[in-house]
């Protein structure tokens, strides 16, 4: 959602974050040496500033995954 | 046409998107339709005519992968399996999971065209859709949803029509396998089987086993047998029927898997359950369901079909969706004898201190619960049905609801005005890029935080539109949200039509 005002700020370098080559950029080994929340942490900060990667929200996926949990995962055959 | 439909979990949601599949497969027979439900929750799917793969989703070895190696190597694993789905050439996915998990990997997926859920590199979980939005919506103003979740799916996924009822296909094999079990366990072929599921997803919406043995009790007494379902983890409650029923029923926890449960349903003459997953398998084989509601809503999850029985008892607070509850009133109060009444006379007792319904299957394919005592407090139909005409569904509003009509539309002239309002703002920083008509436009979103009847509903629906907007470019963000702001407006207005101005009344 829109947010204060403040977003407009400057356009223009936005853009050009938002190019195809820096998007390439972050991939998976950017941040495969972090714990994946604090990988996971980092993305999402970057949200709203420029465009994620694949591998990005591919590292948003697993971190979601990783807090699911045991919920009816029950079988009815002992 | 190669259609996607991603729906993990659980067993009765998967079930209740079976309308869905069939309605696909009778508009288009020549697609080809995948659905991917995740390892363990894909019973009601197997043997499907209207599915020709079922993906299983490894959930549980990539959230360990995750946890027990080097993080990347359960998102390898992920990767695998959404570029293996990728490799399918979709011209469609429809995502009708809510998990933002699902979201992402909807984004993942490489579709022509996606529905449902699905996140936006550029930073939003967006929903384009309209019916997605609606289910979306639904938290928000419960009553004024008339629709089941298998209509809402079928809306979602353009199917229309369909043959009436959920389809789920055993093979004769299966069949014969459950017929071998009952025989074994002492039912004679030709017994009148009476199905119990005590167990439920969460302890709320379980009716007391006291109620299920003196139920059992009157049935067994009239030559049923009594066979109780369940899991493992339910063998408790289980063993309390069976004590209760002094041992004379065949209690089938940790013998049978859901799919052998799902065989054996089909042999019952009626099925007596919770909202469970069973009571769906036991609505898609047509067998007599008495269900028992407490915390959750029988318009949305109820028993499809014709001629199955609701009984929900009349706690002020329903549906609560909690799933603890200390006093467990709602589920208390509905007794055994009003169950066996309907089980055995048809109807309901005098005495009957719960709501009953019937549920049937309209003439254009929609569920409805029609009330055999009382009133549907689930439902507030002027709003539902104005709702509906939003949508553009053919609703004619009945005069007898005239007042709450009459309020329901004053309701939405208001937010009608403020969202009149808000595109002005939009408009203004259109034309002239001056930022404070944005900060002006965010001031005037909060009006409309303050509705609580039908105007929430407009609200939420307007809000899951704008929240899926990404920001990144700030103009294309705008002239988006004005175009939400049309779409909601422009449904508000089919809404009104024929309704009377206030100072018409």
């Amino acid at each position: 959602m829109l947010g204060n005002g403040e977003w407009m700020g400057s356009i223009g370098e936005r853009k050009a974050e938002c190019s195809h080559e820096v998007v390439a950029m972050h991939d998976l080994s950017n941040y495969s040496s972090d714990p994946l929340s604090k990988a996971a942490e980092k993305i999402n900060g970057d949200i709203g500033k420029r465009p994620l990667s694949e591998d990005e929200i591919l590292v948003l996926a697993c971190d979601e995954i990783s807090h699911t949990y045991a919920r009816a995962e029950k079988n009815y055959k002992a | 046409m190669n259609i996607l439909i991603i729906l993990p979990h659980n067993l009765g949601d998967v079930i209740m998107t079976t309308p869905l599949l069939e309605g696909i497969k009778e508009a288009r027979r020549s697609s080809r339709v995948f659905f991917l439900v995740e390892d363990g929750f894909e019973a009601g799917l197997i043997n499907s005519p209207h599915v020709n793969e079922i993906i299983l989703f490894p959930r549980r070895t990539i959230r360990d992968l995750l946890f027990f190696s080097p993080w990347p190597d359960g998102a390898a694993r992920l990767r695998g399996v959404i570029e293996d789905i990728s490799a399918r050439g979709l011209d469609l996915l429809i995502n009708l999971g809510q998990s933002r998990y699902l979201s992402y990997i909807a984004s993942l997926i490489k579709a022509e065209k996606k529905v449902g859920q699905s996140f936006v590199p550029e930073g939003a979980h967006g929903v384009a859709d309209a019916w997605s939005q609606y289910l979306y919506a639904i938290p928000f103003g419960r009553r004024l949803n008339q629709l089941h979740a298998a209509d809402v799916y079928r809306r979602i996924g353009g199917a229309r029509q369909h043959r009436g009822g959920y389809t789920v296909s055993l093979a004769e094999s299966e069949k014969a396998a459950a017929r071998e079990f009952l025989t074994s366990r002492g039912v004679a072929g030709g017994a009148k089987i009476a199905l119990f599921q005590p167990g439920a997803a969460y302890p709320s919406k379980c009716w007391p086993v006291e109620h299920f043995a003196a139920l059992g009790a009157m049935l067994l007494q009239d030559g049923w047998s009594i066979v109780i379902s369940g899991a493992p983890a339910e063998a408790d409650r289980m063993q309390g029927i069976r004590e209760g029923l002094n041992g004379a029923c065949v209690d089938t926890s940790g013998a049978l898997s859901f799919r052998e449960s799902i065989a054996l349903v089909s042999c019952a003459g009626a099925c007596v359950t919770g909202d469970t997953a069973m009571m769906h398998a036991a609505a898609a084989f047509d067998v007599p369901v008495y269900a028992l509601f407490g915390p959750t809503n029988p318009v949305e999850t109820g028993p499809y079909g014709n001629g199955h029985r609701v009984f929900s008892a009349a706690c002020n607070r329903r549906p609560c969706f909690c799933f603890e509850c200390k006093s467990m009133l709602c589920m208390k109060s509905i007794s055994p004898q009003t169950v066996y009444a309907c089980m055995h006379d048809g109807k309901p007792p005098a005495d009957v201190r719960c709501d009953c319904f019937r549920t049937i299957l309209r003439h254009d394919g929609d569920y409805q619960l029609q009330c055999i005592t009382g009133n549907n407090p689930y439902v507030d139909e002027a709003g539902a049905l104005m709702i509906r005409r939003g949508f553009n569904e053919p609703a004619d509003l009945p005069a007898v609801l005239c007042q709450e009509i009459a309020a329901h539309a004053g309701e939405s002239r208001a937010v009608l005005s403020i969202i009149s309002e808000m595109k002005t703002l939009l408009n203004r920083f259109l034309g002239s890029r001056d930022v404070h008509a944005v900060t002006a436009f965010e001031a005037k979103k909060g009006d409309l935080t303050g509705f609580t009847g039908i105007g929430a509903f407009w609200t939420a629906l307007l809000n899951i539109r704008l929240n899926g907007i990404p920001v990144l470019d700030p103009v294309k963000a705008v002239r988006e949200s004005l175009r939400a702001c049309m779409e909601t407006e422009d449904q508000l207005r089919n809404s009104l039509k024929g309704t009377q101005t206030p100072a018409a009344l």
